[in-house]
């Protein structure tokens, strides 16, 4: 074996050799690099996850916090809407209850005046047929001082009269009195109706439809 | 957009209570029957008053009424309408108050003036049966007159 063929067979291992030692230590070198590196980045990771855990549940912490802070102000929005609403509601109630009872005094009182003028003007025309009816009657007597046929129908006649006025005057006031009672029920009748609606006055859906709908007396529109 | 509800409700509520007045000025004029009788006809002062009322209510409730009128042909949407009305009744229960009147009671013209209504039909029931009584009452003395007049030749 020549030289060079020694040295080319010995020289190819002893070259080769150190490199393929240091191709492994390089190796192994990367791999503990590597796992160094995995176990890092596992714990990298698992630090990370920790941590993202941990925000997370501070997210939620957070928010379930918030929310609970927003419930309780929509709760107290809510509670302070509704005594809000209450106290609208009272006062509506009392204003609309007054109004209704101010209407009803008004008209009671002027239909007790209308009753008054009647009287008052029916007691007049009864006062003068009266006073006719007993002139007549103080006329006959003097004209007949003595019981006569003539006078006896005359007395008669005027004792008629005053019996018709008296039957008459009777009527009226018990027209009267009946059509009193009569009109005193339509204004009742006319106020409970109002009163049996007054509710819609003073509900919630009052803000956005009151008066919006009632009125349909259109004469005075032209 | 608020300050233009506020704006256009303010023009036709200023619009419409110079309609009213013009109208409220043009019913004396021609003799408008309520105001007629209160102001020349019957001479009692109570039934005077009850046309007057029956008037005056009538005239405010037709300030409200063309309020909601104004609306009547216009495409104006509802909520709108809504917001408009609101500024409206607003203005109108203040109006309403200048009067004399609780606002609260602007709610019940109607049923006032109906009971009104009521009153003043049962009243002219009464004046015509007074009238009749009254004729009835002057019948009666000519006949006592003529019968006595009769008993008189006997």
């Amino acid at each position: 074996m020549s030289l060079v063929k020694v040295l080319k067979f010995v020289g190819g291992s002893i070259i080769e050799k150190p490199f393929e030692i240091v191709g492994r230590q390089l190796e192994f070198y990367q791999q503990r690099k590597n796992a160094t590196l995995d176990q890092k980045l596992k714990q990298e990771e698992a630090k990370f996850m920790q941590s993202l855990e941990f925000d997370r549940q501070k997210f939620n912490a957070e928010l379930d916090d918030m929310i609970a802070r927003k419930e309780i102000e929509r709760g107290s929005l809510v509670a302070k809407a509704i005594a809000d609403y209450q106290k609208t509601m009272a006062e509506c109630t009392i204003s609309i209850g007054k109004s209704l009872g101010m209407m009803n005094i008004e008209l009671r009182e002027r239909a007790t005046a209308l009753v008054e003028d009647k009287q008052k003007q029916y007691s007049a025309l009864q006062d003068a047929a009266m006073d006719k009816a007993a002139a007549q009657l103080e006329k006959i007597y003097t004209k007949f001082p003595e019981e006569s046929r003539a006078r006896s129908i005359m007395e008669n006649a005027v004792e008629k009269q005053l019996n018709n006025i008296i039957e008459t005057s009777d009527r009226f006031m018990r027209t009267i009195d009946e059509d009193f009672s009569k009109m005193m029920d339509s204004v009742r009748q006319i106020t409970e109706n109002t009163m049996n609606n007054a509710g819609q006055y003073i509900s919630p859906a009052f803000a956005n439809n009151a008066m919006l709908r009632g009125g349909n007396d259109t004469k005075l529109l032209k | 957009m608020n300050d233009t509800r506020e704006i256009f409700a303010l023009v036709n509520f200023i619009e419409i209570t110079r309609e009213c007045r013009r109208r409220l000025v043009e019913d004396v004029l021609s003799g408008d029957p309520d105001l007629f009788r209160f102001l020349y006809e019957d001479k009692n002062k109570n039934v005077q008053l009850l046309y007057k009322k029956r008037y005056e209510l009538k005239w405010l409730e037709a300030h409200w009424l063309k309020c909601k009128a104004l609306f009547d042909d216009s495409n104006i949407p509802l909520a709108t309408r809504r917001e408009i009305l609101k500024i409206f009744l607003r203005w109108y229960q203040k109006f309403v108050e200048a009067w004399g009147y609780e606002s609260s009671r602007a709610f019940f013209f109607n049923a006032e003036i109906e009971s009104l209504e009521v009153l003043i039909d049962t009243n002219q029931k009464w004046t015509a049966q007074l009238d009749q009584l009254q004729m009835s009452f002057l019948r009666e003395t000519k006949l006592l007159d003529k019968e006595i007049e009769e008993a008189k030749n006997l």
